[in-house]
């Protein structure tokens, strides 16, 4: 069957500098890797298609800091 | 490696040998990770397809035919339709949570300018067309084996790449009489 970029040596040539490395990563994901990485690792991203940026990460994370003091608030109005 | 082992391979693997997929994985890993990441620019989530297209592989191997096409063919159709569920999937959360998105797309990119411009090109394609050019260009695959991997008419996969090549000679500046 006719292949279209047969006759076209230019555009061969550029689509050619689209080189892509391969990491090495494991045929199979360890569920106990997978848990290491979203501890341990900054880099890791548990679900890569949210795309989460690094700052609103810490944020989320660090939002139960925040809300358990508030929750206790209420409290003090009962303590007499 | 020849054809003669891949064959073997899938026998073995079919008759429940788990280090015979470790021989289908060590042929095939490459080329559908380039694939994937060529098409969605993202490492983890070229990583994360991949590997996951490798398990529906183990799971789904007793349903393949190799009469009814290769095994190439089999694979890249399934890490195809992984990667659209995953794609749609991460458009959806970013319409619903966008200030959680990061723009990938900048994320990846590499300093060489030649390779960044031919990196940019094919990005601005349209998937349906993208997906076209992916599969023809850099995995050689057929007219037919494409139209089987997109389950589209082959003429639909004609008509695609000829819009394919003329918007990327636009982007990359290439000379229409060359």
């Amino acid at each position: 069957m006719h292949n279209p970029f047969d006759a076209e040596e230019e555009l061969k040539q550029k689509l050619d500098q689209y080189t892509v490395e391969v990491p090495d990563f494991p045929v199979k994901k360890a569920r106990t890797t997978r848990i290491a990485n979203w501890v341990f690792a900054p880099t890791y991203i548990p679900f890569p298609e949210v795309g989460y940026k690094q700052v609103s990460a810490k944020v989320i994370v660090s939002l139960p800091l925040f809300i358990i003091p508030v929750t206790f608030i209420p409290i003090l109005f009962f303590i007499k | 490696m020849n054809s003669i082992r891949v064959e073997d391979a899938i026998v073995q693997v079919q008759q429940g040998n788990k280090e015979a997929l470790e021989v289908i994985y060590s042929m095939f890993k490459a080329p559908l990770y380039q694939f994937v990441f060529r098409y969605t620019n993202n490492e983890q989530l070229s990583i994360d397809i991949v590997q996951d297209s490798f398990e529906k592989l183990q799971r789904k191997i007793h349903q393949y035919n190799p009469e009814k096409g290769k095994l190439k063919t089999y694979l890249f159709q399934i890490a195809y339709n992984t990667m659209i569920t995953k794609v749609k999937r991460q458009n959806r959360l970013r319409s619903l949570l966008p200030f959680l998105a990061e723009d990938i797309k900048v994320a990846h990119r590499e300093n060489y300018e030649e390779k960044w411009a031919v990196q940019a090109a094919i990005e601005s394609l349209p998937e349906d067309l993208r997906v076209v050019v992916l599969l023809m260009y850099y995995h050689d695959l057929t007219q037919k084996e494409i139209s089987s991997i997109l389950n589209i008419p082959v003429g639909t996969v004609k008509s695609r790449l000829h819009r394919a090549l003329q918007k990327l000679k636009m982007e990359l500046e290439v000379n229409e009489d060359a």
